[in-house]
C-alpha cells in the first residue's frame, strides 16, 4: 500500500505506524465521561475514513490520511497540524 | 538422439545435449528443453502417482498449470518438492525424483488403496476415524499422513539465499506473449517507462508454440525481432523467469527465478529475487489455461491438454505419443491433429463433441477419422493409455491410441484480477469467466480477457500499451497495426462426460473425482465454497487452475443452476507457489532485525563480554572472567565491585530525546505525571509517563543543561514508541506549544559510572577542570564538562542506589571513553558490568523495569502513586483516577524473600495465600523479578500482590508449577539495600 | 586529563567482497552535522536564514542546497538536517546564526555517511530503497528520509553519474553493511572507512 506523504510523496505503508480514527479530539475540561470517550470508543465504518498515521521512517509528520476501509483506496492525506486540538 | 525427439524443428538446440536424471535414471535433453519436454523426448510417460489414490499419472500441461507432473528437485537439504516439470528449465545435472510413490514408481504398494477407494470419498477425513479417539494419534494420522500427500521436505534449514528489489514504471505488462509483447513494444517506443514479466525463460508465450503469423513472420520469428527490439529501449526492462504472483493494495508481487536453471551457482548470487512493482497501470497478459474434460479414467498418463501437446510438438520438437487421438470441444484441439500431421504422425481420430464445426477448422483435421457430436466416455490402459472408448452416432468404438489430446475450453487466466476482492463474470460465448469489475489501473488484454485470437490480442496489446504511454505523457504518434494470420477460437459447452466406467477425475492434484462432487451435493453442499472444502477440489498446489470450472460445472448441472448462479472461488494471491525464503530476503537467522551496536561494542568484545539482545541493541550482559564458573558468579562479582567500589556500564542504548523552545515546561508537564516547569537549569529529575488509559508508558530522566537545552530520557526498548508517542502529543493534542524535538541518542555513547568510588575515578578523568565536589555537583545536578578535545556531558543520577553518574560524549568518541574510563579507574579497582549486574541492583534496590512496565500496571500500582501531581492536566490522568485503578486489591509492588535461605525464587511465580488451593481463582499476583542478591546472600525478588503494601511480613506461596516451584515467601518492603537512600550520597 | 580519540561510524567496517569493484562505498567521517527544526512559525525564516548563512535558496521541503561548506537537506516539515565540512566552530556557528528562529541540535557523531557509487550502484539500490530513483525523478536536488533493510536512511544524490550519499543512525553501521555486501552479491563491493 502506498501512502501520498504531503512532504516526502508517495512511500509504501510499511514507513508508517497506524493510529486509528482521526476523528475523537482529546477533551479539554477535565470531564472523565468524555476522556473514556475519547479514549476507547470507536466508530467502525465501511467507506472513506480520517485516520491518524505517523511517518516513523520518514518525515516524522502525523498525518490524516483518508482511506477506505473496505478497498484500501487512499485518497489523500495532509498534516495534522491543520486538524485541530481539542473539540 | 532420444526416442521422441523430431530430427527437425522446434526452439531446441540439438547441437547442446544435456545430461539429466529422472529417478536416478540418467537421461539426455537438448538446451531449451523443460524437464517435461525432456522426458517427452525420452519416451517417459508415468511420472508420478496421484495423491490419494496412488494411481499412475503423466504430463497433462505444458505450463505452471501442472497438476501431476510434480517432482523432488535436488537433494539432501537443497531438495525442492512439488516442483512442476513443465516449469523446470533443464540444466546439466538436473537431479529430480517422482513423488508419492513407494518402493517405485512403476511398482507402487498404496496403489492398492484404491480397491478401498469406496472410504476416500469427498468428507472422509471428517467422517472416517472418528473413534476411538485414541487411535487418531497414534494409527490413522500417521497412516494418512504417510500414504496421502504429495513430496517430502528436506526436513534442513533452506541453504539458498534469497532477496527483495522494488521497481517503478508507468507500464507493467504480466506475461510477454503477443498480447504482452504488442503492449510493451507499443509503449516502449514513445520512452514510457514498461516493466515486462515471463514466467518463461523464453519469450513469446503461444508464438513458441502455435504455427500462427504477424505480418507473415513465422511467430517465434517476431518474437526474436521484438526482443531485439525492445532491447534497444533503455526505457523497458524484461524481466524473464519472473513470475507474478500477486495484486495488492497499489503493488504487484512477482518472483524471478535466479538460479534455479543452472548448473553451478555464482558467487554471492542468491536463488531467488522476490520483486514489488508499483506501476501506474498494469496490463495483465497472462493468456489462458486450457480445461481437461471429465470422462472415466481421464487421468490415464498419455492424456494431455491438446495446446500442450502442440507445445511439446513444435516448440520442443517431442512426440508426446505415436497414434494419438484429439478429444475436443474447442476449434483449438483441430489444430493439435495439424500439428501432429505436419510431424508426419497423423492422429488416429478426432473427436468433437459439437456437430457444427466451421469447414476452415473440419480441413485442419485432413483425412483422418472425425466423429462429430461424440465423446470419449471411457480412457483404458494401466500404467499407460491404450485405447478409449468413443461414444456417438456410430455407437461404441473402442479406438487404440498411446495418447489423447483434450480440448474443452479456455479458462482466461484471470486469478490476479481477482485477488483484491473483484468477482469475474461468467461469458456464454467463451464458456469461461472473463474479467468483469477491474481493480484501479489494471486492465487484460488478450486471451486473459476471453479474447483468444492472435489478432484481439495483438490489438488489446497495442491499445493498452498505447493508452498507458498517454497517461504518462508519452502519447503515442503512430499506432502500430500488425497483422495476423486468421484462426477461429468457436467453443461448445462440455465439460463432463457421464456414463464412464473409469474413475472420472475434476481435480487430478488432489484426485477429486466427478463422484465426489455428486456426494458432496448429496449431503447438502451445493455451495461452490463448501464444494471446496468439502472435496478439496481445487485446493492443491495448482489452487483448481485446471480444475475449478469444471467442479463447478458439475455441481451447476447437479443443482440444476447456471454456472454463473452458482458461483466462483475466489483467488488469493499468491497465484503460484512462492518459497517462504522469498518474502523472509536477507532478513533470516541473526539478520533477521537489525542489530544495533553500541560506541564501547569493539571494546567490550575485547573483554570477553556475553551479549544480549535489548530491542534492536546488543549490550553486554556480563563480563566473564577466567575462572568463574557461571554467570552468576561473574554477575555476583560485578556487584559486590560496584558496591564497594567502581562498576562502569555501557548505558548509550537508552532513549535520548533533545527539547528546546519557550513551551519545553509546559509539554513536559503535560506528557509526565509529575511536574518538571520548576525543574533549573543544571538538574535532572525523574519522570513516569503515562498513557491516555492511565496505565504507565515509560520512565526515565530529564535532565535541563541549559535555558533551552533538554535532553529526555527513555528505556531502551521503549524509545522509538516515546518518540512517536511525544510526536502525536507536540503535533496532533498541543499544536499550539512552541517546542522542538529530536532524538540524540545516536549521538551520545554514554556510560554509567557507579559505586563509592565513581567520584575519585571521574575526577581522575577529568582532572582539575571539574568540580565534582557533592556542593558544586550534588545528587541529581548534571552539567557540561571540557574533556579533551570534546566536551563531555555529567549526570549524578544511579539506577544502583550507589553514587553514581552517567558520563555522556559524542559518540565518536565513546569507544576512546570506555577506555579512558578504565585507564583512570584502575587504581581503583575499577570494573565493566552488564545488564545482568544492573538488574540485580535495580531489585535490590525496587527500581521498577520492563517487567513493571508491562502495559498492566499504573502508577499506584508500582509504589509510584505519589508521583501523580494534583496541580495540572498531563496524559492519563483523568483515566488513572477510575474508581478500579485504585483498588487496593489491585496487585501492587512488593518485595519477595525465602522464608529459607538459599532456596531460588523465580519470575513468573504465582502467588497464593498459605492453604489456599493452587486454582486460577485464588491467584494474588505474581513474581516479575527476582535476583541473587551478593549484599544478602540469598534471593530476593519483586512482584505485583494484591493489597501488597498492607501484607508486608506475611508469608505466602510463591507457586510455579511449570518448573516445579512451590516455595514459601516472605513479603517485604521493595527496597531492600539501604531503603533510606544515604548511599547515593556516600 | 584524558584527550580522547575520534572514530566513525564504520570504522573497522571496510572491505571488499567478491570482484569489488561493481559499487565503491566510501566512509565520510568527521563532518559537522545538525537537525535545524524551526521554532512555531518560524519555517520560513528560518530556511531564509539557513539560505543567507550559506548562499544558496533553502526551501522548506524535501530539498538539497549545497555548497563548498554546507549541505541542506530537508528532513522534515519545518526541519533539515545540515553537514559541514569538519569544522568543530560549525554547528555553534549555526545556531548563533538562527538563534530565535529554530533549535539546533547537534548530530555530528549521531550518523555514520557513505557516499556510494559505482556502475551497479542502480541495481544495488533498487535492492532497498522503496522509492522511486528514475533519474529524471529523483535529481541531485532531491533528499529522501526513508528505509533500507528497515534501517532509517536519509538518501540524496551528489551527481548525476550518479553518486549517492546515505546516512544512518551510527549503531546500525555493521548492520547496514551486511545489506550492502549481500545485495552487491555477485557485482561486487568495495567499503573504504578510517
Amino acid at each position: 500500500m502506498r501512502i501520498p506523504c504531503p512532504y516526502c510523496g508517495p512511500r509504501d505503508s510499511s514507513e508508517f505506524a497506524y493510529h486509528g480514527d482521526a476523528a475523537p479530539r482529546r477533551p479539554a475540561d477535565g470531564d472523565a465521561a468524555a476522556m473514556a470517550t475519547y479514549v476507547y470508543l470507536r466508530d467502525n465504518p465501511a467507506g472513506p475514513m480520517e485516520e491518524l498515521w505517523y511517518h516513523a521512517y520518514g518525515c516524522r509528520s502525523w498525518l490524516v490520511v483518508c482511506r477506505d476501509t473496505r478497498d484500501h483506496t487512499i485518497t489523500g492525506a495532509k498534516p495534522v497540524a491543520t486538524h485541530g486540538a481539542t473539540a | 538422439m532420444s526416442v521422441n525427439r523430431l530430427a527437425t524443428g522446434g526452439l531446441v538446440d540439438r547441437q547442446t545435449p544435456i545430461g539429466f536424471s529422472f529417478d536416478g535414471r540418467p537421461l539426455t535433453g537438448l538446451a531449451g528443453d523443460t524437464l517435461a519436454s525432456a522426458l517427452v523426448a525420452n519416451g517417459i510417460g508415468l511420472v508420478g502417482r496421484s495423491f490419494k489414490y496412488h494411481r499412475p499419472r503423466g504430463i497433462v500441461s505444458a505450463g505452471p498449470e501442472e497438476p501431476n507432473a510434480l517432482v523432488e528437485k535436488g537433494r539432501g537439504a537443497y531438495r525442492e518438492p512439488n516442483t512442476r516439470a513443465t516449469t523446470i528449465e533443464l540444466y546439466p545435472g538436473l537431479d529430480v525424483a517422482s513423488q508419492n510413490r513407494w518402493p517405485s514408481l512403476r511398482f507402487d504398494v498404496q496403489a492398492i488403496g484404491q480397491l478401498a477407494s469406496p472410504l476416500l470419498g469427498a468428507g472422509f477425513y471428517y467422517k472416517t476415524f472418528m473413534w476411538p479417539a485414541a487411535l487418531w494419534e497414534r494409527l490413522y494420522e500417521p497412516a494418512i499422513r504417510h500414504a496421502a500427500g504429495l513430496g517430502r521436505l528436506s526436513g534442513a534449514p533452506d541453504p539458498d539465499t534469497y532477496e527483495k528489489a522494488y521497481a517503478f514504471c508507468d507500464l507493467l505488462v504480466i506475461g510477454a506473449g503477443p498480447a504482452g509483447l504488442a503492449a510493451a513494444l507499443t509503449a516502449g517506443r514513445t520512452g514510457a517507462r514498461v516493466i515486462l514479466l515471463e514466467q518463461d525463460f523464453a519469450l513469446g508465450g503461444r508464438l513458441l508454440s502455435d504455427t500462427v503469423e504477424i505480418d507473415g513472420m513465422p511467430g517465434p520469428v517476431w518474437v526474436r525481432e521484438a526482443e531485439a527490439e525492445l532491447a534497444t529501449f533503455d526505457n523497458v526492462r524484461i524481466l524473464t523467469r519472473t513470475a507474478a504472483f500477486g495484486l495488492y493494495d497499489g503493488e504487484i508481487g512477482a518472483v524471478e527465478r535466479l538460479t534455479d536453471h543452472l548448473a553451478v551457482t555464482p558467487a554471492g548470487m542468491p536463488r531467488q529475487r522476490l520483486w514489488t512493482l508499483v506501476a501506474v497501470q498494469t496490463v495483465l497478459a497472462a493468456g489462458a489455461i486450457e480445461r481437461p474434460i471429465v470422462f472415466g479414467g481421464n487421468d490415464r498418463p498419455g492424456i494431455m491438454l491438446a495446446a500442450a501437446m502442440r507445445t511439446y510438438l513444435q516448440r520442443f520438437a517431442a512426440l508426446p505419443g505415436r497414434r494419438v487421438a484429439v478429444f475436443t470441444a474447442t476449434d483449438d484441439g483441430w489444430r493439435t491433429a495439424e500439428a501432429f500431421a505436419s510431424a508426419g504422425v497423423p492422429v488416429a481420430a478426432v473427436i468433437d463433441a459439437r456437430r457444427d464445426i466451421a469447414a476452415s477448422v473440419r480441413a485442419l483435421a485432413g483425412d483422418v477419422p472425425v466423429f462429430l457430436g461424440a465423446r470419449v466416455l471411457d480412457a483404458i490402459g494401466g500404467q499407460s493409455l491404450s485405447a478409449i472408448e468413443v461414444i456417438g452416432d456410430h455407437g461404441r468404438r473402442r479406438i487404440a491410441v498411446d495418447g489423447l489430446a483434450v480440448s474443452g475450453g479456455f479458462n482466461p487466466d484471470i486469478a490476479m484480477t481477482t485477488h483484491l476482492g473483484h468477482k469475474p463474470r461468467w461469458s456464454d460465448a467463451s464458456l469461461a469467466f472473463v474479467p468483469d469489475a477491474m481493480p484501479a489501473n489494471l486492465a487484460v488484454a488478450g486471451a486473459a480477457a476471453g479474447r483468444f485470437t492472435l489478432a484481439e490480442a495483438l490489438a488489446d496489446g497495442a491499445r493498452l500499451g498505447a493508452a498507458a504511454a498517454g497517461a504518462a505523457g508519452k502519447p503515442v504518434v503512430a499506432a502500430p497495426a500488425w497483422r495476423a494470420s486468421d484462426e477461429t477460437f468457436a467453443v461448445g459447452p462440455l465439460f463432463h462426460v457421464e456414463g464412464g466406467r473409469g474413475k472420472a477425475f475434476v481435480d487430478l492434484q488432489n484426485d477429486v473425482t466427478d463422484k465426489d462432487v455428486a456426494q458432496s451435493v448429496r449431503e447438502g453442499f451445493v455451495s461452490v465454497e463448501h464444494l471446496k472444502r468439502y472435496t478439496t477440489l481445487g485446493m492443491a498446489t495448482d489452487q483448481g487452475r485446471t480444475s475449478s470450472v469444471n467442479g463447478l460445472a458439475i455441481l451447476a448441472r447437479l443443482t440444476g443452476r447456471t454456472i454463473p448462479e452458482t458461483g466462483s472461488t475466489r483467488a488469493r494471491p499468491p497465484h503460484g507457489p512462492v518459497a517462504i525464503g522469498a518474502f523472509a530476503g536477507l532478513h533470516t537467522g541473526t539478520h533477521f532485525k537489525p542489530t544495533r551496536l553500541t560506541a564501547s561494542h569493539g571494546w567490550a568484545k575485547e573483554q570477553g563480554a556475553v551479549f544480549v539482545e535489548t530491542g534492536q541493541w546488543l549490550r553486554a550482559q556480563w563480563f566473564p572472567r577466567a575462572g568463574e564458573r557461571d554467570w552468576l558468579e561473574s554477575v555476583t562479582r560485578e556487584v559486590d565491585a560496584v558496591r564497594s567500589g567502581v562498576g562502569i556500564c555501557d548505558v548509550s542504548t537508552l532513549g535520548k530525546i533533545a527539547l528546546s523552545g519557550p513551551d519545553v515546561g509546559a509539554f513536559l508537564d503535560r506528557v509526565y505525571c509529575n511536574t518538571f516547569s520548576t525543574l533549573p537549569v543544571g538538574k535532572a529529575r525523574y519522570g513516569l509517563m503515562l498513557r491516555e488509559d492511565g496505565f504507565v508508558m515509560d520512565d526515565g530522566t530529564t535532565a535541563r543543561l541549559g535555558e533551552d537545552d533538554y535532553v529526555l530520557s527513555t528505556t531502551t526498548v521503549n524509545a522509538g514508541k516515546v518518540m512517536q508517542h511525544l510526536a502525536f502529543c507536540h503535533q496532533v493534542l498541543w499544536p499550539d506549544l512552541d517546542v522542538q524535538m529530536v532524538s540524540v541518542t545516536e549521538q551520545w555513547a554514554q556510560f554509567a559510572v557507579a559505586g563509592p568510588r565513581s567520584r575519585a575515578l571521574l575526577q581522575q578523568l577529568f582532572g582539575p577542570a571539574a568540580d565534582l565536589s557533592d556542593a558544586a555537583f550534588p545528587y541529581l545536578a548534571c552539567g557540561t564538562f571540557p574533556l579533551g578535545a570534546t566536551m563531555a556531558r555529567l549526570f549524578r543520577i544511579s539506577f544502583s542506589g550507589e553514587r553514581a553518574y552517567e558520563i555522556a560524549v559524542p559518540a565518536g568518541y565513546g569507544d576512546a571513553l570506555i577506555r579512558a574510563l578504565m585507564v583512570a579507574g584502575r587504581d581503583l579497582g575499577v570494573t565493566p558490568y552488564g545488564t545482568e549486574a544492573l538488574a540485580v541492583m535495580r531489585i535490590e534496590k525496587g527500581h521498577v523495569a520492563g517487567a513493571e512496565l508491562n502495559g498492566q500496571t499504573v502508577a499506584r500500582d508500582l509504589g509510584l502513586g505519589r508521583m501523580m501531581s494534583r496541580k495540572k492536566d498531563y496524559v492519563g490522568r483523568l483515566m488513572a483516577e477510575r474508581e478500579a485503578l485504585n483498588d487496593p486489591s489491585r496487585p501492587t509492588l512488593v518485595g519477595l524473600q525465602p522464608t529459607v535461605p538459599g532456596v531460588r525464587l523465580r519470575a513468573g511465580a504465582h502467588f497464593l495465600s498459605l492453604g489456599a488451593p493452587a486454582t486460577a481463582a485464588s491467584d494474588e499476583g505474581y513474581m516479575t523479578a527476582t535476583a541473587f542478591s551478593p549484599a544478602l546472600g540469598h534471593w530476593i525478588g519483586l512482584g505485583l500482590l494484591a493489597r501488597g503494601p498492607e501484607r508486608i511480613g506475611e508469608q505466602i506461596r510463591a507457586y510455579d508449577p511449570i518448573r516445579g516451584g512451590d516455595v514459601v515467601v516472605e513479603v517485604v518492603n521493595p527496597v531492600f539495600i539501604d531503603p533510606e537512600g544515604t548511599r547515593v550520597h556516600g | 586529563m584524558a584527550d580522547l580519540v575520534h572514530r566513525g561510524g564504520y570504522a573497522g567496517l571496510g572491505r571488499r567482497v567478491g570482484s569489488g569493484d561493481g559499487v565503491l562505498a566510501v566512509e565520510r567521517a568527521g563532518l559537522a552535522a545538525a537537525t535545524v527544526i524551526a521554532r512555531r512559525g518560524k519555517a520560513g525564516e528560518t530556511a531564509a536564514r539557513l539560505g543567507s548563512r550559506f548562499g544558496f535558496a533553502v526551501v522548506d521541503g524535501p530539498k538539497r542546497a549545497v555548497s563548498a561548506v554546507a549541505t541542506v537537506l530537508g528532513t522534515g516539515p519545518g526541519t533539515w538536517f545540515v553537514f559541514g565540512e569538519e569544522d568543530p566552530g560549525f554547528v555553534a556557528g549555526l545556531r548563533a546564526a538562527l538563534a530565535g528562529v529554530a533549535a539546533v541540535v547537534d548530530q555530528s557523531d549521531g550518523q555514520a555517511v557513505l557516499h556510494l557509487s559505482g556502475a551497479r550502484l542502480p541495481e544495488l539500490l533498487e535492492k532497498g530503497v522503496r522509492i522511486d530513483l528514475d533519474p529524471a525523478r529523483f535529481t541531485p536536488a532531491d533528499v529522501a528520509v526513508t528505509a533500507i533493510a528497515h534501517i532509517g536512511v536519509t538518501l540524496w544524490k551528489i551527481d548525476a553519474v550518479p553518486t549517492f550519499a546515505v546516512a544512518l543512525p551510527r549503531s546500525y553501521a555493521a548492520s547496514f553493511r551486511h545489506w550492502l555486501e549481500t545485495s552487491a552479491g555477485p557485482a561486487g563491493l568495495t567499503v573504504m572507512s578510517d
